[in-house]
């Protein structure tokens, strides 16, 4: 008698598997389905809209310098321009670019440098009014606004980089071609906010 | 055969359940890291070829719009078609989209409690009127453009474009 317990008690014993099978097989359905193989993120915008700008326009004093920086995209160059109350037009066109488009290369790194001159002058800015041309595409629109609406500053520990934002507040507006003598202009919603 | 046999084992053969385990392990990890349950109950429309960003902003309800080559969908309800990307000549000129001003305005209305004409009874949630947009990668800014003017019009000014992280 003892002897067979003791031969029974000396042989592997296999474990159950088919438990551990079960709960995998209703697991990894579960996952698959919840799975997200490609992030989806979003990139917040507006349109223009109308100020009251006489009750504010008192109050424009105090507020800190900032400008808001002009995105205007044509078919064959971008130009950046920036407007703020309380700052001198010198200052301003100083800080104005504009870049050739040459075979559908757009100067990112160039407008991205530029916008990091604007904001270092002018910490408090945040905006960016952006006005392609209608032929734009938008792959091409999410690539501007990458690199105006935050700045690479460095790499975390884990690895991942590092970003600042820069001009994170986008608008969205539309781009009139030059008319005779009439100048660009934009054309805002809402009762036509420039 | 026989003769080479262990004790206590059968002549039945049993199934190595050992490197089956290990595969489902494997996946198993693999499918919780690359989990993510849906953003606010967003499902991509799979017609849509979203642009690449790095942007990392955050999903909030909204009013659900998809621009594929061939229609416009508000809430996966068709509302404007589209030929090979191109709305209508008319509305260009008019610059803005009648029915999706309507619909939008529908909705507007519905976020802001003003079709039961009880604010309370606003949907908390969604309390804040914002365009989620869907468009393909190639669409062109007129068109995108149309769109948000449209939803401007109904009147949305805050619009999140849906962008596939890089």
């Amino acid at each position: 008698m003892f002897e067979k317990w003791k031969r029974a008690a000396e042989e592997p014993v296999d474990l159950n598997l088919i438990p551990v099978m079960n709960l995998f097989m209703v697991l990894i359905p579960f996952l698959l389905l919840g799975a997200a193989f490609v992030h989806i993120g979003v990139i917040p915008t507006s349109t223009p809209t109308q100020k009251e700008s006489s009750s504010e326009k008192a109050d424009s004093d105090d507020e800190p310098d900032s400008v808001m920086a002009n995105l205007v995209v044509t078919p064959d160059a971008i130009e950046l321009t920036f407007s703020g109350s309380n700052i001198p037009e010198s200052k301003l066109d100083d800080l104005a670019e504009r870049w050739p488009i040459s075979e559908g290369e757009y100067p990112l790194e160039e407008l991205q440098t530029a916008l990091r001159r604007a904001k270092e002058q002018y910490p408090e800015s945040n905006t960016v009014t952006v006005l392609p041309h209608d032929d734009f595409q938008y792959q091409d629109l999410v690539d501007i606004l990458d690199h105006a609406r935050e700045q690479k500053v460095g790499e975390r520990a884990n690895g991942k980089d590092e970003f600042e934002p820069l001009f994170p507040v986008t608008v969205f507006s539309k781009f009139i071609p030059p008319d005779g003598e009439s100048g660009a202009e934009t054309r805002g919603e809402n009762g036509g906010d420039r | 055969m026989k003769g080479v046999m262990r004790k206590g084992e059968s002549e039945e053969g049993r199934l190595m359940l050992t490197p089956l385990l290990d595969m489902f392990t494997i996946i198993l990890i693999f499918l919780i890291v690359s989990f993510k349950a849906q953003d606010k109950g967003f499902e991509p429309n799979e017609m849509v070829d979203l642009p690449e960003s790095r942007a990392r902003s955050v999903f909030k309800p909204a009013v659900d719009i998809a621009i594929t080559s061939d229609e416009l969908t508000v809430e996966k309800e068709p509302t404007v078609e589209l030929d090979s990307g191109e709305f209508d000549d008319a509305h260009y000129d008019s610059e803005q989209i009648p029915p999706l001003v309507e619909k939008l305005e529908a909705y507007y209305k519905k976020i802001q409690g003003e079709e039961v004409g009880d604010e309370e009874l606003a949907d908390p949630e969604t309390d804040e009127p914002i365009l989620l947009v869907q468009a393909d990668r190639e669409l062109d800014y007129r068109s995108l453009y149309l769109v948000l003017r449209s939803g401007a019009l109904a009147g949305f000014t805050k619009y999140r474009l849906a962008i596939a992280k890089k």
